[in-house]
């Protein structure tokens, strides 16, 4: 098992490595400069601007200067927010995205499993299509509508909540519902889908063959069954909610690092947008790598190769 | 059977949530009552002592002489002050830092007196030596400022400092520039003109090129004058410096400056942000502590300002708090002791925060365009003149687009007023110009703005009778909802007048710049805000060497015209010389007009000594909160 | 137990032999699908959806003049009445006639890309899966670096790169019907791009679940026996761990859908995706998002359209799902 671990752990340091050369490529080659502008810039300019970030050496040599200093820890020198270090952004930025994440993830989690476990036990019944159709809706109505809607109800028409910003506990709750509820939406049709599958497999006939009770049955195996996919979806998804969304975060006007995924692509951040791959990248690897741990716990049949 | 009810149930209840919501929707010409006059609340959320302000979004910089867009510009205005200011009722300049200036040698040099006793927010005095320090470091090409050929374009010897040519010297007469050209080109170097220094045997040398290759010129220029003679013994090179620019402190408080012609709107341009003081005491001591990086000069802890207020406290894209900087010389007069300025990225966020008393002001942000029939109607709403015109460029290097017929066709088959009544919602003016009318009492040039008999008659007289056999070209425009809106009507205009289709392309912000730059397009759009308050900083877009002139539009008799101004100094015939220009351009469509840019915002009724300006500066001084 | 193994067992021999019982595979499915009532009517709805969609534009161009473009102005945006059921947008055009080419392309653009996305998943989760060790480990590290890529850079990349490549003609026919029936063409320009841009990233969660699925199939005694008698490894992942898993990937199908015609807005609210004046259902919901507080009607009904739409593939996808199911053949 440890070995297992320690074995994955280079893995994961190989990828990130692989990740972020693809990336700076990626973001090397992609046509425009972080430095034009609206108005014609002199050339003169244009060369200090270049010099300052090190954009006049060779790309090889930019490249290995910057696998260099994040190895040391250094991000680099964000190029929007001119006197500030990719490092410093991060530091402010992601604290607060993973707040809004953290709730955001407790309650799909809590909706969508509960929802998702009811439905596949009444299958069939008023329940499955109520809990489901409600799912459906949570999918089909993305935070680009849920979060003017919210905004609209809680903020404008019944003045609870904040309109926007950042400060307080209230800043958090909109946008973690908005957030949240797609996830929740998906963990419910998610478990319903593996609890299904759970409950028609031969072991749990055994199971009510050998006369367990139906409580039984569901908690001790059909529950198991179901986290399964869940986990898995759980994975990505945890990483994609702890980094921010960039819908959200726009909509809430949350001081956090989703934004950053497009905003920095659009303006050519170089450094701050592979700041936030990496540690977008990091959150990703270590969550596929606990998930697949997980997968041993739950299902004892897989084993660590 | 479920199912379909379920469906039903759905459907219902989504129709149900949304008519309930647009009843909470206050509609301004219903039934509404009169206590309904305002969209937003009217009390403020905050004592008198303060004013809640948005900025749109954290700055990119707050180095006034680095300042670029509207948010860096806001921040900057406020904390440092220039030597002119502009008084908001009369929109002419008046004293700030100066208290007075002298214009002598027929409009050609400048003194400016400063006021005495100035101190930066540190206490440390501030003199004519700082201004003549901020001036200098704006050319310096090191620092990296987006508007430093607004300081170098127009002092004298500015261009050679900020545009890194060599200057040769030593000569004993006035030397024949054809001669030293020739000589130096026989040395192989690529030259791309040579200017006399004022006042000076001195040659000023441009080379051709640019990063490493114009560097390699250079060296090979001053390497040939200096090591081989080229030039004779006693001729000496070496790269300009700072001290080349006519730019000097005369004492502690007199700044003497010379131009390159009689520039009449000099005075009007010093009060633009870029030409505000800054402390070089304090740059000079933050570089020395980082190895020469002066960036953090402006940070928190470090900042030292020379106006009306100085930063306090910071929370990076939330918000910024502002205090009265106690050392600005009109303290006394600075009505609201803190303001605080909030980050807030989206127009509808920002209309959402106003609404509930977030803020008072929604800043630089537009009203957005789908809100406009909303809101218009409400006192707090407001619409004011702003100095700027959208317009489209054509690619005249192309084929078809090169023909002034079909420009003009296009130009007359855009139905200006339903764009901006209908798409736009009222908010702008439809224009056949290339300045705004008004500046500095400049008459612009209009040209037909919409006829399309004619529009039609000139395609079918270029050869394409009921747009037969026009190709189809692209249009392409950058990612943003209202030039969205406005170019599908425009395409549906050249339908429906001409019988011409064109494609749209969206292509992302960065992406767009450098098509434009490298004049990869068809017909593309284009807006300009102007930077001071004269039709020259309209006219200059379309000069043959203009860096911001897109479409390749050249005509001599424009560019001999537009100099010829820069160098009269007659008032009003320098202003029937800048129309004459505008009039070849429009005649020949250089550019098709659509509109002129108006500025839709919400304010907040107990916000005083707020002042409508054209540029949409509105400094903090003037403002306070009124209590009912 | 035993039971169901040899049942296993004798498919995949009979398989391997004659051709007409391997139909009778999908005739028995079809035979239960049949069955279930809910998913039947959601197939006939999603049917009924389809032939709107497809053909609605064109009768409503040939009756009434309306057509997805065309605008009018002064109109502007109306709510709903009998000449417009929708009501119009901003431009005056002719919402029902937009919600309809928009679910059009939404349609296409859904089911394309997760089409592609379940196909290309499923093989690489299950030969992930099934290998296991070194084989599994290097697959999946494939996809958490082409996740961690910046994906918007991609399609910055692409979109600049496809504006300068001519497609080829074998598209021409289904260009001409689209054109006929809806006035635009389907595959061109920037829709191409949207089939490659979703196309890239929808696979990858796919094949992580059904990666998760294999390693936990493979485990199972059929296999385990399948192994011992010497199936092959291809007929294995074919024959047995897909049709078991397939449930998980039906679902996980009928997931994809949705979240492909979300991303689609995404890119659209960011400005990549489709290209005005052509609509598509996504990007008609975030601008009717936008103006909600005063044309409600320009997002109520393209996101009601939605939510039915995707209601009745969820049904189709969970009969398909239990028909489908390789364990419930006895019933």
């Amino acid at each position: 098992m440890l070995f297992f671990i320690a074995k994955r752990l280079v893995g994961v340091v190989i990828t990130l490595f692989v990740i972020i050369t693809l990336s700076f490529l990626i973001i090397r080659i992609t046509p425009g400069s972080p430095f034009s502008q609206e108005r014609d810039v002199p050339v003169e300019v244009l060369e200090a601007l270049k010099a300052k970030y090190g954009f006049d050496k060779p790309l090889h040599k930019q490249y290995f200067q910057y696998i260099g200093n994040v190895v040391k820890g250094d991000l680099g020198l964000s190029i929007k927010y001119s006197n500030r270090t990719v490092n410093e952004i991060i530091k402010i930025s992601l604290p607060k995205t993973m707040q809004i994440g953290f709730l955001a993830l407790i309650w799909a989690i809590l909706v969508g499993f509960v929802g998702g476990a009811i439905a596949a036990v009444k299958q069939n019944t008023k329940w499955d299509y109520g809990l489901m159709s409600i799912a459906m809706c949570g999918i089909s109505i993305p935070p680009l509508v849920s979060g003017p809607l919210l905004i609209l109800v809680f903020a404008l028409a019944l003045p609870w909540f904040p309109t926007s910003g950042w400060g307080s506990w209230k800043h958090v709750v909109l946008p973690s519902i908005s957030l949240g509820s797609v996830y929740a939406a998906y963990i419910a049709r998610l478990t319903r889908g593996g609890m299904l599958e759970v409950i028609r497999s031969n072991y749990i006939r055994t199971a009510r063959a050998k006369g367990l009770s139906e409580k039984a049955v569901v908690v001790k195996h059909a529950l198991k069954g179901g986290i399964l996919p869940v986990v898995t979806f759980l994975g990505p998804a945890v990483a994609s909610i702890m980094v921010g969304s960039v819908v959200v975060e726009k909509i809430f006007n949350t001081p956090g690092m989703g934004p950053y995924f497009v905003d920095a692509a659009f303006n050519r951040d170089y450094f701050l947008l592979m700041g936030v791959v990496i540690v977008y990248a990091v959150f990703l690897l270590l969550l596929n790598l606990l998930v697949d741990i997980a997968y041993g716990f739950i299902d004892p049949r897989i084993r660590f190769e | 059977m479920k199912i379909k009810n379920i469906c039903l149930f759905v459907a219902l209840s989504l129709v149900f949530a949304c008519t309930k919501k647009e009843e909470n929707a206050p509609t301004p010409n219903g039934s509404e009552s009169s206590a309904e006059q305002f969209f937003g609340t009217t009390a403020p959320k905050h004592g008198k002592d303060e004013i809640w302000i948005n900025n749109r979004e954290e700055p990119q910089y707050m180095d006034p002489i680095l300042a670029a867009g509207v948010p860096d510009g806001n921040l900057a205005m406020n904390a440092f002050a220039r030597l002119v200011q502009i008084n908001p009722e009369t929109s002419q300049p008046v004293p700030d830092l100066a208290e007075r200036w002298d214009v002598l040698d027929e409009g050609y040099r400048y003194i400016f007196h400063l006021r005495e006793g100035l101190k930066w927010s540190d206490g440390q005095p501030l003199t004519a030596h700082d201004f003549e320090y901020s001036w200098k470091r704006l050319m310096n090409p090191k620092t990296g400022a987006q508007y430093t050929a607004l300081g170098y374009t127009i002092v004298e010897g500015g261009e050679a400092f900020g545009r890194r040519a060599v200057v040769i010297s030593g000569f004993s007469k006035e030397a024949a520039i054809d001669t030293v050209q020739k000589t130096l080109e026989a040395k192989g170097v690529s030259i791309e003109k040579i200017k006399p220094k004022f006042q000076s045997t001195d040659l000023f040398v441009f080379v051709n090129g640019e990063g490493k290759d114009a560097d390699d010129q250079r060296t090979k220029l001053i390497n040939a004058i200096t090591k081989s003679n080229a030039l004779g013994q006693g001729i000496s090179a070496k790269m300009a410096d700072e001290s080349v620019v006519e730019l000097r402190a005369l004492d502690d408080r007199q700044l003497e400056v010379r131009l390159v012609g009689p520039l009449p709107y000099f005075i009007l341009l010093s009060e633009f942000t870029c030409f505000a003081a800054v402390p070089k005491h304090v740059i000079e001591r933050i570089a020395k502590e980082n190895n020469g990086d002066e960036s953090s000069w402006v940070r928190l802890e470090n900042i030292v300002v020379s106006g009306a207020y100085k930063l306090v406290k910071e929370n990076f894209k939330i918000d910024k708090v502002y205090e009265k900087n106690p050392f600005y010389w009109d303290a006394a007069n600075v009505k609201t002791p803190r303001i605080r300025v909030l980050m807030i990225e989206t127009e509808t966020a920002a209309m959402n925060a106003y609404k509930v008393g977030e803020i008072d002001w929604t800043g630089p942000h537009e009203v957005p365009a789908e809100q406009l029939n909303q809101v218009q109607n409400f006192k707090d709403f407001h619409n004011d003149p702003y100095l700027g015109v959208y317009y489209y460029i054509i690619n005249h290097d192309l084929p078809v687009l090169n023909d002034v017929r079909v420009r003009k066709a296009l130009s007359l088959s855009i139905d200006r007023e339903t764009i901006t009544k209908n798409v736009l919602a009222g908010s702008y003016i439809p224009y056949g110009g290339l300045v705004p009318d008004g500046l500095a009492g400049y008459k612009s040039y209009q040209q037909e703005l919409y006829n399309p008999e004619k529009a039609k008659q000139l395609l079918a007289e270029a050869g394409y009778p009921e747009g037969k056999g026009f190709p189809k070209f692209k249009f392409k425009y950058d990612t943003k909802d209202i030039h969205r809106l406005i170019i599908q009507a425009v395409q549906q205009m050249w339908k429906k007048n001409l019988n011409i289709d064109v494609d749209m392309v969206n292509v992302e912000w960065k992406v767009y710049l450098d098509d434009l730059q490298k004049h990869n397009f068809e017909i593309a759009r284009q807006g300009w805000i102007g930077d001071f308050l004269d039709p020259y900083t309209f006219i200059e877009l379309n000069l043959s060497n203009s860096g911001n002139n897109h479409s390749n539009w050249k005509n001599a008799e424009f560019d001999a015209l537009v100099e010829k101004s820069n160098q009269e100094s007659d008032l009003s015939l320098r202003m029937q010389m800048l129309h004459d220009a505008e009039k070849i351009a429009m005649e020949d469509q250089a550019m098709i007009p659509i509109y002129l840019y108006t500025k839709t915002y919400m304010l907040k009724p107990f916000i005083k000594g707020f002042y409508k300006d054209y540029q949409d500066h509105h400094l903090w001084k003037h403002m306070w909160v009124e209590e009912k | 137990m035993q039971q169901a193994t040899q049942l296993k067992e004798t498919q995949v021999q009979t398989n391997q032999n004659t051709i007409v019982e391997g139909v009778s595979f999908w005739q028995d499915a079809w035979k239960r699908l049949k069955k279930n009532k809910a998913a039947m009517i959601s197939a006939y709805c999603v049917l009924f959806l389809v032939i709107v969609c497809f053909f609605g534009p064109f009768i409503l161009n040939k009756f009434f003049g309306y057509d997805f473009s065309t605008q009018d102005l002064a109109y502007g945006a109306k709510p709903p009445t009998l000449k417009h059921p929708f009501g119009t947008d901003y431009f005056g055009r002719d919402l029902l006639t937009r919600t309809l080419v928009g679910g059009s392309i939404s349609l296409m653009v859904g089911l394309i890309a997760a089409t592609v996305a379940a196909i290309v998943g499923t093989i690489f989760g299950s030969v992930s899966g099934f290998f296991g060790g070194r084989v599994d480990n290097l697959m999946m590290r494939f996809v958490d670096v082409l996740y961690a890529v910046p994906y918007l850079f991609l399609v910055i990349i692409l979109v600049t790169v496809i504006e300068r490549v001519n497609v080829g003609s074998i598209f021409d026919p289904f260009n001409t019907v689209s054109e006929v029936l809806m006035g635009l063409k389907i595959f061109e320009g920037r829709l191409i791009l949207l089939f490659i841009a979703l196309g890239l990233v929808g696979w990858l969660t796919t094949a992580r679940i059904v990666r998760g699925q294999v390693l936990s199939i493979k485990e199972q005694e059929f296999v385990q026996a399948a192994r011992s008698i010497g199936v092959s490894n291809t007929a294995i992942i074919f024959r047995h761990l897909i049709p078991n898993a397939l449930g998980t990937i039906i679902v996980y199908f009928t997931l994809t859908v949705p979240s492909m015609i979300m991303q689609e807005a995404f890119l659209s609210f960011i400005g990549l995706g489709i290209q005005p004046p052509n609509p598509s259902l996504g990007s008609l919901i975030s601008d009717g998002a936008k103006q909600m507080q005063l044309y409600w009607w320009t997002l109520v009904f393209p996101a009601i359209f939605l939510a039915i739409l995707l209601y009745c593939l969820n049904f189709v996808g969970d009969g398909l799902r239990d028909a489908l199911d390789p364990k419930e053949r006895k019933e």
